[in-house]
Protein backbone atom coordinates (compact mmCIF):
# COMPACT_ATOMS: atom_id res chain seq x y z
CA UNK A 1 0.00 0.00 0.00
CA UNK A 2 1.39 3.33 -0.88
CA UNK A 3 1.30 5.58 2.05
CA UNK A 4 -1.51 8.53 1.26
CA UNK A 5 -0.28 12.39 1.23
CA UNK A 6 3.39 11.57 1.58
CA UNK A 7 4.16 14.02 -0.85
CA UNK A 8 2.05 16.78 1.40
CA UNK A 9 2.67 18.36 4.36
CA UNK A 10 1.08 17.62 7.29
CA UNK A 11 -0.52 19.79 9.40
CA UNK A 12 0.98 20.28 12.44
CA UNK A 13 -1.50 21.84 15.02
CA UNK A 14 -0.33 20.64 18.59
CA UNK A 15 1.99 17.51 19.72
CA UNK A 16 -1.21 15.67 20.11
CA UNK A 17 -5.49 16.11 19.23
CA UNK A 18 -6.92 15.45 22.25
CA UNK A 19 -10.69 16.13 22.95
CA UNK A 20 -12.22 18.68 25.41
CA UNK A 21 -15.29 16.89 25.77
CA UNK A 22 -15.34 15.49 29.29
CA UNK A 23 -15.64 11.80 28.74
CA UNK A 24 -18.78 11.45 31.03
CA UNK A 25 -20.56 13.68 28.87
CA UNK A 26 -19.69 11.82 25.52
CA UNK A 27 -20.44 8.44 27.43
CA UNK A 28 -24.08 10.71 27.88
CA UNK A 29 -24.08 11.40 24.41
CA UNK A 30 -23.50 7.14 23.58
CA UNK A 31 -26.96 6.71 25.84
CA UNK A 32 -29.02 8.42 22.96
CA UNK A 33 -28.32 5.65 20.83
CA UNK A 34 -30.71 3.51 19.52
CA UNK A 35 -30.48 -0.48 18.06
CA UNK A 36 -29.77 0.37 14.46
CA UNK A 37 -27.97 3.62 14.80
CA UNK A 38 -25.48 2.61 11.88
CA UNK A 39 -27.40 2.62 8.21
CA UNK A 40 -29.88 0.08 10.36
CA UNK A 41 -27.65 -2.19 11.86
CA UNK A 42 -26.04 -0.99 14.93
CA UNK A 43 -26.40 -2.24 18.36
CA UNK A 44 -26.79 0.25 20.96
CA UNK A 45 -24.52 0.18 24.27
CA UNK A 46 -26.63 -0.77 27.18
CA UNK A 47 -26.91 1.89 30.02
CA UNK A 48 -26.04 -0.67 32.15
CA UNK A 49 -22.57 -0.87 30.31
CA UNK A 50 -22.00 2.79 29.76
CA UNK A 51 -22.70 3.23 33.93
CA UNK A 52 -19.36 0.56 34.18
CA UNK A 53 -17.61 2.45 31.61
CA UNK A 54 -17.66 5.99 32.88
CA UNK A 55 -17.30 4.43 36.87
CA UNK A 56 -14.38 2.37 36.04
CA UNK A 57 -12.43 5.21 33.87
CA UNK A 58 -13.17 7.97 36.15
CA UNK A 59 -11.39 6.25 38.85
CA UNK A 60 -8.34 3.71 36.82
CA UNK A 61 -7.46 6.62 34.29
CA UNK A 62 -5.45 9.73 35.35
CA UNK A 63 -6.45 12.90 34.27
CA UNK A 64 -3.11 13.77 33.08
CA UNK A 65 -3.79 11.34 30.05
CA UNK A 66 -4.67 12.44 26.43
CA UNK A 67 -8.25 12.46 26.92
CA UNK A 68 -9.69 10.07 24.54
CA UNK A 69 -12.18 10.21 21.04
CA UNK A 70 -15.13 8.04 22.15
CA UNK A 71 -17.21 6.11 19.65
CA UNK A 72 -19.68 3.60 19.94
CA UNK A 73 -18.78 0.41 17.73
CA UNK A 74 -21.34 -1.37 15.48
CA UNK A 75 -21.66 -4.36 18.04
CA UNK A 76 -22.48 -1.91 20.89
CA UNK A 77 -19.65 -1.56 22.30
CA UNK A 78 -16.97 2.05 22.53
CA UNK A 79 -14.25 2.50 20.52
CA UNK A 80 -11.56 4.97 22.51
CA UNK A 81 -9.22 6.62 20.06
CA UNK A 82 -5.87 8.98 20.57
CA UNK A 83 -3.85 10.76 17.59
CA UNK A 84 -0.57 11.05 19.79
CA UNK A 85 1.90 12.69 16.58
CA UNK A 86 2.58 10.12 13.90
CA UNK A 87 0.77 7.21 15.66
CA UNK A 88 -2.93 6.14 15.97
CA UNK A 89 -3.97 4.37 18.69
CA UNK A 90 -7.48 3.04 19.51
CA UNK A 91 -8.83 0.88 22.09
CA UNK A 92 -12.17 -1.52 21.06
CA UNK A 93 -13.76 -1.82 24.44
CA UNK A 94 -16.63 -5.03 24.19
CA UNK A 95 -18.51 -4.30 27.08
CA UNK A 96 -20.32 -7.59 27.24
CA UNK A 97 -17.32 -9.03 28.65
CA UNK A 98 -15.17 -6.02 29.56
CA UNK A 99 -12.41 -7.10 27.55
CA UNK A 100 -10.29 -4.56 24.74
CA UNK A 101 -8.23 -4.98 21.79
CA UNK A 102 -5.77 -2.18 21.75
CA UNK A 103 -4.27 -1.50 18.45
CA UNK A 104 -1.46 1.11 17.48
CA UNK A 105 -0.19 2.25 14.20
CA UNK A 106 2.78 4.53 13.87
CA UNK A 107 1.56 5.92 10.39
CA UNK A 108 5.19 6.96 9.55
CA UNK A 109 6.93 3.63 9.71
CA UNK A 110 3.80 1.40 9.06
CA UNK A 111 4.66 -0.44 12.55
CA UNK A 112 2.03 -1.79 13.95
CA UNK A 113 0.88 -3.32 18.21
CA UNK A 114 -1.73 -5.24 19.21
CA UNK A 115 -2.63 -5.98 22.74
CA UNK A 116 -5.09 -8.19 24.36
CA UNK A 117 -6.52 -6.59 27.73
CA UNK A 118 -9.18 -7.67 30.68
CA UNK A 119 -10.68 -4.16 31.96
CA UNK A 120 -11.67 -5.48 35.12
CA UNK A 121 -8.25 -5.96 35.84
CA UNK A 122 -6.40 -3.02 37.02
CA UNK A 123 -2.78 -4.70 35.51
CA UNK A 124 -4.88 -3.78 32.02
CA UNK A 125 -5.77 0.02 32.83
CA UNK A 126 -1.83 0.37 34.31
CA UNK A 127 -0.41 -1.25 30.94
CA UNK A 128 -2.68 1.16 28.45
CA UNK A 129 -1.75 4.90 31.33
CA UNK A 130 2.01 3.28 31.04
CA UNK A 131 1.98 3.10 26.99
CA UNK A 132 -0.03 6.36 25.99
CA UNK A 133 2.37 8.06 28.66
CA UNK A 134 5.52 6.49 26.36
CA UNK A 135 3.83 7.29 23.03
CA UNK A 136 2.62 11.32 24.44
CA UNK A 137 6.13 11.86 25.80
CA UNK A 138 8.14 10.89 22.87
CA UNK A 139 6.49 14.01 21.32
CA UNK A 140 8.43 15.99 23.54
CA UNK B 1 -12.40 4.45 -12.46
CA UNK B 2 -8.61 5.65 -12.54
CA UNK B 3 -6.03 6.02 -9.50
CA UNK B 4 -6.80 9.68 -9.17
CA UNK B 5 -10.79 8.55 -9.20
CA UNK B 6 -12.05 9.68 -5.91
CA UNK B 7 -14.41 6.94 -3.80
CA UNK B 8 -16.81 8.55 -1.45
CA UNK B 9 -17.62 7.79 1.91
CA UNK B 10 -20.79 8.21 4.03
CA UNK B 11 -19.72 9.19 7.63
CA UNK B 12 -22.17 7.94 9.92
CA UNK B 13 -23.06 11.27 12.41
CA UNK B 14 -21.68 8.72 15.78
CA UNK B 15 -18.60 8.49 14.19
CA UNK B 16 -17.79 12.06 14.22
CA UNK B 17 -16.58 13.71 17.75
CA UNK B 18 -15.59 17.62 17.45
CA UNK B 19 -14.64 16.87 13.44
CA UNK B 20 -12.51 13.80 14.40
CA UNK B 21 -13.71 10.92 12.39
CA UNK B 22 -13.05 7.61 13.26
CA UNK B 23 -11.34 5.28 11.45
CA UNK B 24 -14.38 2.58 11.73
CA UNK B 25 -16.08 5.03 9.07
CA UNK B 26 -12.92 3.38 7.03
CA UNK B 27 -13.86 -0.37 7.64
CA UNK B 28 -17.00 -2.55 6.90
CA UNK B 29 -19.55 -2.50 8.92
CA UNK B 30 -22.02 -5.78 9.58
CA UNK B 31 -24.05 -4.00 6.28
CA UNK B 32 -21.42 -4.05 4.41
CA UNK B 33 -20.58 -7.54 4.73
CA UNK B 34 -16.42 -6.94 4.62
CA UNK B 35 -17.11 -4.75 1.60
CA UNK B 36 -16.91 -1.10 1.98
CA UNK B 37 -19.35 0.52 0.47
CA UNK B 38 -18.84 4.18 -0.99
CA UNK B 39 -19.91 5.83 -4.04
CA UNK B 40 -17.66 6.26 -7.21
CA UNK B 41 -16.92 10.23 -7.48
CA UNK B 42 -16.37 10.03 -11.17
CA UNK B 43 -20.01 9.38 -12.02
CA UNK B 44 -21.41 11.35 -8.82
CA UNK B 45 -20.73 14.48 -6.59
CA UNK B 46 -20.27 14.30 -3.33
CA UNK B 47 -23.40 16.71 -2.61
CA UNK B 48 -25.59 14.13 -4.82
CA UNK B 49 -24.12 11.30 -3.29
CA UNK B 50 -24.88 12.53 0.12
CA UNK B 51 -28.53 13.32 -0.92
CA UNK B 52 -28.66 9.88 -2.62
CA UNK B 53 -27.55 8.17 1.03
CA UNK B 54 -29.95 10.29 3.33
CA UNK B 55 -32.86 9.82 0.78
CA UNK B 56 -32.73 6.05 1.42
CA UNK B 57 -33.03 6.72 5.25
CA UNK B 58 -29.42 6.38 6.56
CA UNK B 59 -28.02 9.48 8.41
CA UNK B 60 -24.82 11.06 7.51
CA UNK B 61 -22.67 13.89 8.55
CA UNK B 62 -21.25 14.11 5.45
CA UNK B 63 -18.99 12.96 2.93
CA UNK B 64 -15.27 12.02 2.77
CA UNK B 65 -12.77 10.46 0.07
CA UNK B 66 -10.23 8.28 -0.49
CA UNK B 67 -8.14 7.93 -3.79
CA UNK B 68 -8.12 4.48 -5.70
CA UNK B 69 -4.46 4.97 -5.59
CA UNK B 70 -4.59 5.15 -1.64
CA UNK B 71 -6.35 1.66 -1.49
CA UNK B 72 -4.27 -1.02 -0.72
CA UNK B 73 -2.52 -2.53 -4.40
CA UNK B 74 -1.89 -5.93 -2.96
CA UNK B 75 -4.60 -6.75 -4.85
CA UNK B 76 -7.04 -5.28 -6.71
CA UNK B 77 -9.32 -4.87 -4.00
CA UNK B 78 -11.60 -1.26 -5.85
CA UNK B 79 -14.23 -2.17 -8.07
CA UNK B 80 -17.52 -0.74 -9.54
CA UNK B 81 -20.46 -2.70 -8.15
CA UNK B 82 -23.15 -1.13 -9.73
CA UNK B 83 -26.09 -3.91 -9.22
CA UNK B 84 -26.61 -1.89 -6.16
CA UNK B 85 -27.18 1.43 -8.18
CA UNK B 86 -24.98 2.57 -10.99
CA UNK B 87 -22.12 4.71 -8.64
CA UNK B 88 -22.00 2.47 -5.75
CA UNK B 89 -18.21 0.98 -5.92
CA UNK B 90 -16.94 -0.89 -2.85
CA UNK B 91 -13.15 -2.01 -1.33
CA UNK B 92 -13.25 -5.39 -0.60
CA UNK B 93 -11.84 -6.27 2.71
CA UNK B 94 -12.02 -10.37 2.75
CA UNK B 95 -8.60 -11.01 2.29
CA UNK B 96 -7.49 -9.20 5.10
CA UNK B 97 -7.13 -10.11 8.69
CA UNK B 98 -8.83 -8.01 11.20
CA UNK B 99 -5.29 -6.07 12.16
CA UNK B 100 -4.80 -5.60 8.41
CA UNK B 101 -8.44 -4.05 7.93
CA UNK B 102 -7.64 -1.48 11.25
CA UNK B 103 -4.16 -0.63 9.57
CA UNK B 104 -5.83 -0.26 6.12
CA UNK B 105 -8.96 1.71 7.84
CA UNK B 106 -6.21 4.17 9.56
CA UNK B 107 -4.60 5.10 6.50
CA UNK B 108 -7.51 5.49 4.61
CA UNK B 109 -9.10 7.98 7.33
CA UNK B 110 -5.80 9.79 7.37
CA UNK B 111 -5.73 10.39 3.83
CA UNK B 112 -9.01 11.36 3.57
CA UNK B 113 -8.62 13.48 6.73
CA UNK B 114 -5.26 15.36 4.49
CA UNK B 115 -8.02 15.77 1.78
CA UNK B 116 -10.99 17.20 3.70
CA UNK B 117 -14.49 17.16 3.49
CA UNK B 118 -15.82 17.14 0.22
CA UNK B 119 -19.55 17.28 1.62
CA UNK B 120 -20.79 18.27 4.84
CA UNK B 121 -24.10 19.03 6.39
CA UNK B 122 -22.44 21.46 9.19
CA UNK B 123 -18.97 21.84 10.90
CA UNK B 124 -19.59 19.31 13.81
Amino acid sequence: MNKPGSDRPRMVESRFEVSSIPVRMRLDELRRLKDGWLDGLGKAPTAESLDWLARTFCAQYSADLPRPYIYPTAEGGVQLEWSLGSREASLEILLDDRSAEWHMLDLSSDEQEVRSLNLDEAESWGWLARRLKELAGALG
Amino acid sequence: MTDETLLLRQINPSFVQEDKVSSQAFRPTPKDRRKLSVYDGDLITAERAWAHFTSQGFRSAGVLAVAVAECPREQRVVRSSPEHFPEHAEIDFQDFTLNECKRIAERLRDAAKLRGWRFQIEPQ
